[in-house]
């Protein structure tokens, strides 16, 4: 049970006024953020230049680099508005909804990167989730509709978790999770509460206050849903009277109890899992709304506030916790709509720091004073290779096999807890040796090659694998390299500049 | 001992060799780069290797080292006697018994998961899975005792580990990627390591060239951004350079073995890594797991354990014999495990489940007192009666057989320091030397 004084702090915020526009949004971080910074005095680093933040901003919202065109032309822009509209831009770009999408789906069914049948269910369920950002939908109800997915059916004739492929539903959710009440429950706490309930399945947390018990209260919210058979495709029923659940080894019987410690009041014949999701979503809960900030804080600035994410508990405390309280209320006032969120984060001066360091004190991470260099996940750096090897955005998919784009997804997977990027070896052996490196440097190097001079070729291709003009350094270095082994070498010589920019953890990394 | 008591970071001994990597920035191929390297080699205590021969799926004990002649459970299996009097095992490792004098079998291992993800990352880490830390598999445990001071060789190979890593899940965990394997063998079923060489058309003079440009161009944007992922970016180059290196390469060429040998072990996958394992052992490396897949014997066991038990009996009884003759069997410890057993009782699809609750594993060579059995199940195979080993057990054994203290301790993702086994777990004394 959570004891009534950290009830007490969680709805604290409730009371606080808040405007929950973008501009507030940004406002209330950069408050926190600098309140912090001077009481610890610590110096910020400075805004980050247009190229660093153009950058950053298109791998964050629209999961790749931009191509040396767009970054062009945001350089060349004049307006003093530029950075706003180059968010409202990205937010309203169809790569967004997908990036969108493949981020989340990667946290709600992280089975599909190991379970070959899983894959089936991944067009129909992210088109639910591309479909509820493109219109950018409240949160809380698109969570509602994933917990409380309607399961139909009877025991002699279930309802199938797999009828039309491509139809958006989020029924994937519950088929993953075997129909398992206890996994659901341990997947919609951890992702959506911010709480890892798992541990507390066979014993006692044991660093916090969740117990056993509390793990199959919750549990028991899920209890009617079972499947017909076996294996990932089995039709599933609900038994919608179902309030209580047997716990595992033991042999007690759980009763369906919030997290808060209520019990929830579930009319006749519906489900329990409908009053979960109400519960969970409701104004005021003191978990939703701050996880799912948290969680895009960390996507955004690499840390959570609270972090690891879906760690939240007295042991774990928040680096700043009056602004987590106010991301939260923020969210919740204005819907629980994402493109607020997003506009708000990316419009601060948090945001929009350089990832340079000015001072040894802005190493640690939790405090935001430079911003972070985020590791770019295994779907950011292949779309934003094949941008490199110059391939549109149509031919993306159908071209590349699905093997092979499956090993790159492999090889590149960044685990789930945030932090500073971390390069393996095979990693590095890839991108010096690989077959798949040598035609995307070959494709890009010839298309550079075109230009009138190796300056002007060097400077096309630091722009388009870099997203940035060359230095004065690095154009002397890189035209010495090209023009040192003279016209015969010169192809050879351009591609080993483009090899070189590649291999750069500035291309790597989102910084 | 040294460490006892003392947690650290996995990357002590990095820093010392990196400064000798940044400083060769005209070659990478220069000696002084690698004398800087054999220096600390030198410091590290020889300390014993360990081959894993994973058997994915769980193997079934009674089919193998736990056979119940007579009971309804056994089937129609037989069991042979053993160059050690009065063991016997199943019918299906001939030449494997006649190694008894070096190998221990503990048929009493009692665990927990029956699950296969779960049961393996229990297996491969010695402790329960849980949501906050990222416990690493002991390949990468043992890389991080060795450090990262060796020569060209990483310290933890993975030979053929189809489906034993899961995507998105780092086998190194809280140890980082400096001590994530090595993995050898594609799809393809060639035992080599991906992208070790050059790409095609491109000359060793002008991968120099691209080196060169790459590290000046990388200083400012590396300065300007410190922190571990910095030094780890540098630190994964120089590792792979190493590896492309000539003596690096030839190490895992298996093709320049002579054909008897080969033959020896069999032309089967997983005999060819084994002799890759013994390559690599006699190169120093301390951990090198190879896998066996197809274990999972829910339907048709006994067709599926007899195919498996074919080119399974060969390689491992030649490894045993060739490190033997070699003099490496005494400073190499090779160790027999899956996930978990399999139900004593055979369903109607003449198949067995998964069964955690009592199972065998084998131990052989260096550190182990051979030519024993530990442990008893009963008569029906179904439950432990005698000295039931636990996975931390387990593990403890093992890493005492390779002259590692399970009490060393790690600082985890969470900041508190996890030692290398559970400290519930006490190694099997009477299986040690």
């Amino acid at each position: 049970m959570i004891g009534p004084m950290v009830l007490a702090t969680l709805c604290l915020a409730a009371n606080a006024p808040a405007d929950s526009g973008p501009i507030a949004v940004s406002a209330l971080i950069d408050r926190r953020i600098e309140d912090q910074a001077r009481t610890r005095e610590i110096p910020l680093s400075p805004r980050a230049d247009d190229a660093e933040f153009f950058r950053r901003l298109t791998i964050d919202l629209r999961g790749h680099i931009p191509s040396a065109d767009e970054v062009r032309e945001f350089l060349a822009d004049p307006s003093p508005d530029k950075r706003t509209r180059a968010i409202k831009e990205s937010l309203a770009h169809p790569d967004h909804g997908r990036h969108f999408a493949t981020t989340w789906r990667r946290l709600l069914l992280p089975e599909a990167e190991s379970q070959a049948q899983v894959q089936y269910f991944l067009p129909g369920f992210e088109a639910w989730l591309i479909e509820a950002r493109e219109k950018d939908r409240g949160f809380d109800e698109v969570v509602r509709e994933l917990v409380a997915a309607p399961i139909h059916g009877t025991p002699d004739q279930p309802q199938m978790v797999l009828t039309d492929l491509s139809a958006p539903n989020p029924i994937a959710y519950i088929a993953t999770k075997e129909a398992d009440p206890g996994k659901i429950a341990a997947g919609v706490t951890r992702l959506f509460l911010g709480v890892r309930l798992e541990c507390a399945q066979c014993h006692d947390h044991p660093f916090d206050k969740w117990t056993r018990k509390q793990f199959w209260n919750q549990a028991a919210f899920f209890s009617g849903i079972s499947r017909r058979g076996r294996g990932t495709f089995a039709p599933v029923i609900e038994a919608r009277e179902m309030r209580t659940i047997g716990v595992m080894e033991t042999g007690d019987t759980a009763e369906a109890v919030f997290l808060t410690g209520e019990t929830p009041e579930i009319p006749e014949g519906t489900s329990p899992r409908k009053a979960y999701a109400t519960w969970m979503t409701s104004p005021g809960n003191p978990f939703f709304a701050r996880a799912v900030v948290n969680r895009v804080w960390a996507q955004l600035m690499g840390t959570g506030l609270v972090d690891p994410v879906d760690d939240f508990q007295a042991m774990n405390p928040p680096s700043h916790p009056e602004l987590l309280d106010e991301l939260a209320m923020a969210f919740e006032s204005s819907g629980y709509q994402f493109d607020t969120l997003y506009t708000g984060i990316c419009s601060s001066a948090a945001y929009q720091r350089t990832s340079r360091s000015t001072d040894p004190l802005q190493d640690d991470a939790r405090l935001f004073t430079r911003m972070a260099v985020k590791p770019m996940t295994a779907e950011q750096l292949y779309d934003s290779l094949l941008l490199v090897a110059d391939q549109s955005a149509d031919d993306r998919s159908a071209r590349q096999g699905r093997g092979d784009k499956r090993k790159f997804l492999d090889l590149f997977a960044t685990p789930e807890a945030s932090g500073e990027p971390v390069t393996s070896m095979p990693q590095s052996l890839y991108l010096m040796n690989s077959g798949s490196i040598e035609r995307a440097i070959g494709k890009r190097a010839k298309l550079a090659a075109e230009a009138a001079s190796v300056e002007e070729t060097v400077q096309e291709l630091t722009l388009a694998i870099l997203g940035r003009p060359a230095s004065h350094q690095e154009l002397t270095l890189a035209v010495r390299h090209i023009e040192e082994g003279g016209a015969s070498e010169r192809p050879q010589r351009i591609e080993d500049f483009c090899w070189a920019l590649l291999n750069l953890p500035e291309f790597r990394w989102n910084h | 001992m040294r460490y006892l008591d003392s947690p650290r970071k996995g990357q002590i001994s990095r820093r010392q060799w990196l400064g000798g990597a940044a400083a060769g920035t005209a070659t990478f191929t220069t000696s002084h780069w690698f004398r800087s390297l054999a220096l600390a080699n030198d410091q590290a205590a020889p300390r014993r290797s360990c081959i894993l021969l994973w058997m994915a799926g769980g193997p079934s004990q009674l089919d193998t080292f736990d056979v119940k002649p007579g009971h309804a459970n056994a089937g129609d299996l037989k069991a042979i006697s053993t160059s050690v009097p009065d063991i016997q095992i199943s019918e299906h490792l001939p030449r494997v018994a006649r190694c008894m004098d070096r190998l221990v079998v503990i048929r009493s291992m009692s665990t927990k998961e029956g699950d296969h993800g779960r049961a393996t990352d229990h297996l491969r880490t010695g402790y329960l899975p849980q949501a906050s830390i990222q416990f690493p598999v002991l390949g990468s445990l043992v890389s991080n005792e060795h450090r990262l001071s060796r020569g060209e060789l990483p310290n933890y190979v993975s030979i053929f580990p189809r489906g034993l890593f899961r995507a998105g899940i780092s086998p190194s965990g809280f140890l980082g990627a400096d001590h994530a394997p090595l993995v050898v063998g594609g799809v393809d079923g060639e035992l080599t390591v991906e992208n070790a060489s050059l790409p095609e058309g491109v000359s060793m003079v002008q991968n120099t060239g691209r080196l060169e440009l790459l590290r000046g161009l990388e200083a400012d944007f590396l300065s300007r951004h410190p922190g571990i992922g910095a030094e780890a970016h540098r630190s994964a180059y120089a590792r792979g350079l190493k590896l492309m290196s000539e003596s690096a390469r030839e190490a895992f060429a298996i093709q320049s073995e002579p054909d008897a040998i080969r033959e020896r072990y069999g032309r089967s996958q997983f005999g060819q890594g084994c002799l890759l394992a013994r390559r690599l052992v006699e190169r120093r490396v301390p951990f090198i797991e190879v896998t066996l897949g197809g274990w999972d014997t829910h339907q048709d066991n006994f067709d599926g354990v007899k195919n498996l038990c074919a080119p399974l009996d060969q390689a491992w009884s030649t490894l045993i014999a060739d490190l033997a003759e070699r003099g490496l069997l005494d400073s190499t410890c090779v160790v027999w495990m899956g996930e978990f057993g399999r139900t004593p009782a055979i369903n109607p699809q003449a198949g067995r489940d998964h069964y955690p609750k009592a199972w065998s594993v084998v131990l052989g060579g260096g550190g182990i007192r051979g030519g024993q059995v530990i442990g008893r199940t009963s008569a029906d195979g179904m439950s432990v009666e005698e000295r039931p080993v636990t996975t931390p057990d387990l593990l403890a054994t093992i890493c005492t057989a390779m002259e590692l203290d399970p009490r060393t301790q790690n600082i985890s993702n969470v900041a508190r320091p996890i030692r290398l086994v559970d400290p519930e777990g006490k190694a099997v004394g009477e299986a040690l030397l």
